[in-house]
């Protein structure tokens, strides 16, 4: 069982009353990693948000050898109450990246995303509250992927001038 | 005026009931613009969420010192989508400049501030306008990403309706442009093709492109030179020229 004091240092859940954390609780589950051990791999289904308790995630492409990136350098590390997984919440519903262990130990919550949805659906303001917080990390990420895409197009029509 | 009724096809406001689609409607404000105008720049504050209501908005981002081109476009935006979500998401900044990209444009802005100020009034509005917004952004996302990383091979495909209708209407003409534009281009990946009539024949010469992941798009009356213009515009650019698109109606 999570520690509700723990969860709410959780930045995503910041001004949740009790009762909705809870709720969350009943949900989620915690998990225990190793350094390189895997989350879960780009391209399965994102059923899963996902939440650092303690350590190091680290989501980095994970294709097989001769398939492009997308674009270069999408690698980052996921620290202490740092939420990822979020591709659960848009089509087409799959990581967009693979997620390993990067500390010797990693701590993470793993909470069902059709229970948090239903949860949502009952209580407007913990989804209000909770989908603000999903949507910037959602923004964070597609305008890194879209600034590296054009960073890649511009040095492509600069060059070819 | 905006009715509910528009504001219902926009993706970003399913499922809203007839009320908070009001309460929307008395944040819209309607703009037209022209060709080339740029709606917001790269980096201003974003102040409003948009949403075509005619024509096409391309989003670009711009190179220091150089003028905007179609070459700088990454997304182009149709009818009923809404672009200008940074406006709803910390720092609150556009990433791109939006450009006016058919002959005029009818735009509706919304008013940032006055939106999210619904958003705390009723939480339900806010929890869908942001469930929906993820979902638009999700397939953005995966249409940028086939564009960064899909091979240009067989990705296009245009073809010409050479029927005997086309055929009296000028097919032929469109058929030797586009080769020629097609000779110019050197990108022999791209498909030509001939086809028969439609079942548009009032509408001929009619031609159709393919562009893997997109909707076919029709095109009515076409000339030698509006088939360079969409070569260039869409074949190579990826900006549907709506201004020949075949209405569907």
């Amino acid at each position: 069982m999570i520690d509700l004091e723990i969860m709410k240092t959780v930045e995503a859940l910041k001004g949740l009353s009790n009762d909705q954390l809870t709720a969350i609780q009943k949900c989620s589950e915690k998990l225990e990693f190793s350094q390189g051990d895997r989350l879960f791999s780009e391209g399965e289904s994102s059923a899963h948000l996902w939440i650092v308790l303690a350590g190091e995630v680290e989501l980095r492409y994970d294709r097989p050898e001769g398939q492009p990136n997308p674009i270069e350098d999408p690698i980052s590390f996921i620290s202490k109450a740092e939420l990822f997984g979020w591709s659960s919440f848009m089509p087409p519903f799959e990581y967009k990246l693979s997620a390993y262990g990067a500390s010797q130990k990693c701590v993470v919550v793993k909470i069902k995303k059709e229970s948090l949805e239903n949860l949502f659906e009952n209580d407007a303001d913990m989804g209000f509250r909770l989908m603000s917080h999903i949507l910037r990390v959602i923004g964070t990420h597609f305008y890194q992927f879209r600034n590296g895409i054009a960073k890649r197009w511009g040095h492509d029509i600069m060059s070819g001038w | 005026m905006i009715g509910n009724d528009f504001l219902q096809s926009v993706g970003i406001f399913k499922g809203l009931d007839e009320n908070q689609l009001s309460a929307v409607q008395g944040c819209c404000r309607e703009e037209q613009h022209k060709a080339g105008t740029k709606l917001f720049g790269e980096g201003q504050q974003a102040s409003h969420l948009y949403i075509v209501k005619t024509g096409q908005v391309d989003l670009r981002f711009d190179l220091p010192g150089r003028p905007t081109s179609d070459k700088n476009t990454i997304s182009s935006i149709l009818e009923f989508k809404a672009f200008g979500w940074s406006s709803l998401v910390a720092p609150y900044k556009y990433s791109l400049s939006a450009y006016c990209a058919s002959q005029t444009c009818e735009v509706v802005k919304i008013d940032r501030q006055s939106l999210t100020g619904l958003f705390e009034e009723d939480n339900r509005l806010g929890y869908l306008v942001l469930s929906n917004t993820a979902r638009v952004i999700g397939k953005r996302f995966q249409k940028i990403e086939k564009l960064a990383t899909a091979s240009p091979v067989s990705m296009v495909k245009v073809i010409v309706h050479l029927a005997t209708c086309g055929i009296v209407a000028g097919a032929r003409d469109v058929m030797n442009a586009l080769m020629e534009e097609m000779n110019r281009s050197g990108r022999a990946d791209i498909n030509v093709e001939s086809s028969g009539c439609i079942g548009q024949c009032p509408t001929e010469p009619n031609v159709t492109v393919e562009i893997e992941s997109e909707d076919p798009v029709v095109y009515q009356k076409m000339d030698a030179e509006k088939m360079r213009q969409v070569f260039h515009q869409h074949v190579l650019g990826g900006q549907v020229q709506t201004d020949f698109v075949l209405d569907k109606q």
